[in-house]
């Protein structure tokens, strides 16, 4: 589970990118982040991370405070980052390794997990290669597998659809189905209403920091009494502001 | 031309000079101007030192006429600095910059790009000119207390003096990237070129020193310089050639004499341009296009390889191995923070080569570090080595800034931050141990050095990287510089390097003085050393561990 109460992040003071955002992300449910281009997700996502430091309010996962104890609940999630061109010059294993070592994976089991995850996502001839030779969809892969080796309970994906073939994109939209299904709790940032519409539990709806909307797809239907697609409801939401 | 321009205009935008982060937090940007004066402030003696010596070199040479012979050194060390810099710059701005990627689709000739990238290559090297040749002509001027064409001239020289240098530099680099270019492996490959290009400045260096030393014996030499009229200058060559018209001019400023030569040197200069560009439209694009091309073999791993990687390690050893994998692996880092520990032993065999004569007098180190108040002073002297060594690998002080805007890959790890920064101190002190034990073999194949000597060099040593490293990374904890187009800025166009070294060299030399000074023997250097930098790095240690992970846990792109 993941809470945010009344967080607040500003840029220079001026423009705020989060505003008052209150939202709680249940286990056992996929919740899915949606908004139009600079509405303050990734900037949310990033302070849920830990990745930014929030001007004001509290961010709990799994009840442990970011800001308080942030080994204790990095421990917890994992996070895939909505750019993954990093550790270049890393050979793949190599990286999977690292981020092993990071989180404290056991030899024997990280072993089973590498290769587990290389063959669902078809990897396994890429590993010996620098990351530097991958395609933008490859890195997307490598960087999803090296969060998912410590299988953490909370997943914080920031697009992580983008750039995946139709079979990777599959395999992922299943993992998070599972995972779900499993009591855990996954959360994702996409651009894609027609997965959002067909993956999420809930969706949570933003718009410059601050959240419209939040619910399952059936309120979202009732709330707007429309039997329009959810990209309709998502235009007309986010124009109106 | 115009293209030329905004070309130009907008690759500087874009480099972001000073060390200044993007706007985000206010009092950033004044601590950046403060470091920026107290670097200014720093290289103030040396400037002001350097213009003395001139004014006191003119007062003495002036009398036998041979007053040019100022000038002609400081234009031909200044342009074989500027030609050795000039390598780096050029490989890091004309090939490893990421904006190349943005300007291949654009429909631009080579020698547009080119000229755009040579200019901005030129105005870093007036930074370096600044230092050193400004000093020169400015004393040279007052000493002479010539008139205002003088300085009218010197303006004009020194805007033009880096040119014909940065084009050797630029042919050279480029003739090696468009053959590296052909190798599949072309991080590797590129790493190959940029040690070839550094042992060709080298070399070159040696030769120079070799012909204009040997061209003419001592009676020649006398005979020449007797004859005044700055005749000296007349027999500079070499492939700085066209210094000598510089000189020239500036002797000469009054007359039309003057005006004739600094025309020539200007056209030469520009001569050199023109073809450089008409070159480099031919050559630039074979050495650039598929930069960022990377071999891949895709061979599956077997399940014993896929045990070996996963042996479960520390997060600390994880962290540096991965820190120094990067280090070795990206050409920029390799070039400017691993090779330079590697070669530093040539550096010191150097001046024998150039001089074979030199190594008579080595054997009188030998008899010098059998005596104690000797070996006191060999161990002070090499452990300040060891310090600035450390330093100028730029390791500790570029490890924030090398993350770059992937900075935030910090953040999310379940690895405390304090476990990060001294993951990134030893990275840097293991390379700065790579350095100082080069340096002692290259010093043992000399000269025979006590085994127990060479020992506690090693140990004592220890305390001094350590404090280089940490003193380092809290330099850059303080001023990270995330926001850079090519790795080359975040290791050499970065003030906290320099920094870095400053703080090192001033302690360091502070101590070596201190112990020959007042007569120190060995065991007292031991343990003054050991008691200086124990504590140093004790409490470095320890504002690191609080005040260090509080910077760290600020730092936001």
């Amino acid at each position: 589970m993941i809470e945010l109460i009344k967080v607040n992040k500003s840029y220079s003071g001026i423009v705020k990118a989060v505003d008052d955002l209150t939202l709680t992300i249940p286990e056992g449910q996929i919740t899915g982040f949606l908004g139009p281009n600079g509405a303050g997700k990734t900037t949310t996502i990033k302070i849920i991370a830990g990745v930014l430091n929030a001007d004001s309010g509290s961010i709990t996962i799994n009840g442990t405070d970011i800001r308080e104890n942030p080994l204790e609940a990095k421990i917890q999630f994992g996070y895939v980052p909505d750019n993954p061109d990093m550790f270049l010059r890393l050979k793949g294993m190599e990286y999977l390794n690292f981020m092993a070592d990071m989180y404290n994976v056991e030899s024997s089991l990280r072993k089973d997990r590498i290769q587990e995850l290389s063959e669902s996502f078809e990897m396994e001839a890429a590993l010996n290669d620098q990351i530097q030779s991958y395609s933008h969809g490859m890195r997307q892969k490598i960087v999803i597998m090296g969060v998912l080796i410590h299988d953490p309970s909370v997943w914080i994906l920031d697009e992580p659809m983008t750039g995946l073939d139709p079979k990777s994109s599959y395999t992922l939209k299943e993992m998070m189905k599972g995972h779900a299904a499993a009591g855990k709790t996954v959360f994702f940032s996409t651009h894609v209403l027609e997965v959002a519409e067909k993956l999420c539990d809930k969706v949570a709806i933003i718009n410059k920091g601050k959240l419209l909307f939040y619910g399952t797809m059936d309120e979202i239907r009732e709330h707007f009494r429309s039997n329009g697609s959810l990209e309709k409801i998502f235009l007309e939401l986010t124009e109106n502001e | 031309m115009s293209r030329y321009l905004i070309l130009t205009v907008i690759m500087l935008k874009n480099s972001n000079m000073l060390n200044l982060r993007s706007g985000k937090f206010g009092n950033n940007s004044i601590k950046g101007v403060l470091i920026s004066l107290l670097i200014f402030a720093a290289f103030l003696p040396m400037m002001l030192g350097i213009g003395n010596i001139v004014m006191t070199g003119y007062a003495a040479l002036s009398e036998i006429q041979q007053e040019g012979l100022i000038l002609g050194m400081g234009f031909s060390i200044s342009s074989l600095t500027i030609f050795f810099f000039g390598i780096f710059y050029v490989m890091s701005i004309f090939y490893f910059s990421k904006d190349i990627e943005s300007l291949l689709p654009l429909p631009l000739k080579p020698s547009e790009i080119l000229a755009a990238k040579f200019t901005v290559v030129l105005l870093y090297e007036y930074l370096t000119e600044a230092v050193f040749l400004a000093p020169i002509l400015i004393g040279f001027g007052i000493a002479s207390k010539t008139g205002l064409l003088y300085y009218l001239y010197s303006t004009l020289l020194f805007l033009v003096l880096p040119v014909l240098p940065l084009v050797y530099a630029s042919v050279i680099s480029m003739l090696i990237m468009g053959f590296t270019n052909l190798a599949k492996n072309k991080d590797r490959f590129r790493i190959v070129g940029g040690i070839i290009a550094m042992f060709l400045a080298i070399g070159l260096n040696v030769v120079i020193t070799r012909l204009t030393g040997s061209s003419m014996n001592a009676l020649e030499l006398q005979k020449l310089l007797e004859q005044g009229n700055n005749s000296y200058v007349g027999i500079m060559s070499g492939i700085f050639f066209s210094n000598r018209f510089a000189v020239m001019a500036l002797l000469n400023s009054e007359t039309l004499k003057g005006f004739v030569n600094l025309t020539l040197f200007i056209f030469i200069c520009a001569l050199f341009v023109m073809l450089f560009l008409s070159f480099g439209e031919g050559i630039y694009y074979k050495g650039v296009v598929g930069m960022s091309e990377t071999s891949a073999k895709r061979r599956k791993l077997s399940v014993a390889e896929l045990g070996r990687y996963g042996m479960q390690k520390s997060a600390l050893k994880a962290y540096t191995i991965k820190e120094l994998k990067l280090l070795f692996r990206t050409p920029v880092y390799f070039m400017n923070c691993v090779l330079m520990n590697f070669i530093l032993p040539v550096f010191i065999i150097l001046p024998f080569l150039v001089q074979p004569e030199e190594m008579k007098e080595l054997q009188g180190l030998t008899v010098f570090l059998k005596d104690g108040r000797g070996s006191a002073i060999a161990l002070a002297v090499t452990f300040g080595i060891s310090v600035f060594v450390t330093s100028t690998n730029g390791i500790a002080a570029s490890a924030i800034s090398r993350e770059g805007t992937n900075i935030f890959v910090c953040k999310y790890l379940p690895v405390s931050y304090k476990t990060q920064i001294m993951a990134k101190v030893l990275s840097s002190m293991s390379m700065g141990m790579v350095g100082t034990l080069s340096m002692l073999m290259a010093a043992a194949i000399f000269i025979s050095v006590p085994a127990y000597l060479m020992l506690i060099t090693v140990f004592i040593s220890i305390f001094g990287i350590a404090f280089s490293a940490l003193a380092g990374i809290l330099i850059d904890l303080n001023f990270p510089k995330l926001i850079w187009d090519n790795e080359q800025k975040a290791v050499k166009q970065n003030f906290n390097v320099v920094l870095n070294m400053l703080v090192s060299a001033a302690v360091a030399g502070i101590l070596i003085f201190t112990i020959i000074a007042l007569h120190f023997t060995l065991w007292m250097t031991l343990l003054t050393l050991v008691l200086v930098f124990g504590i140093l790095d004790l409490l470095l240690y320890s504002i690191l561990s609080r005040v260090g992970v509080r910077l760290f846990e600020r730092i936001e792109v």
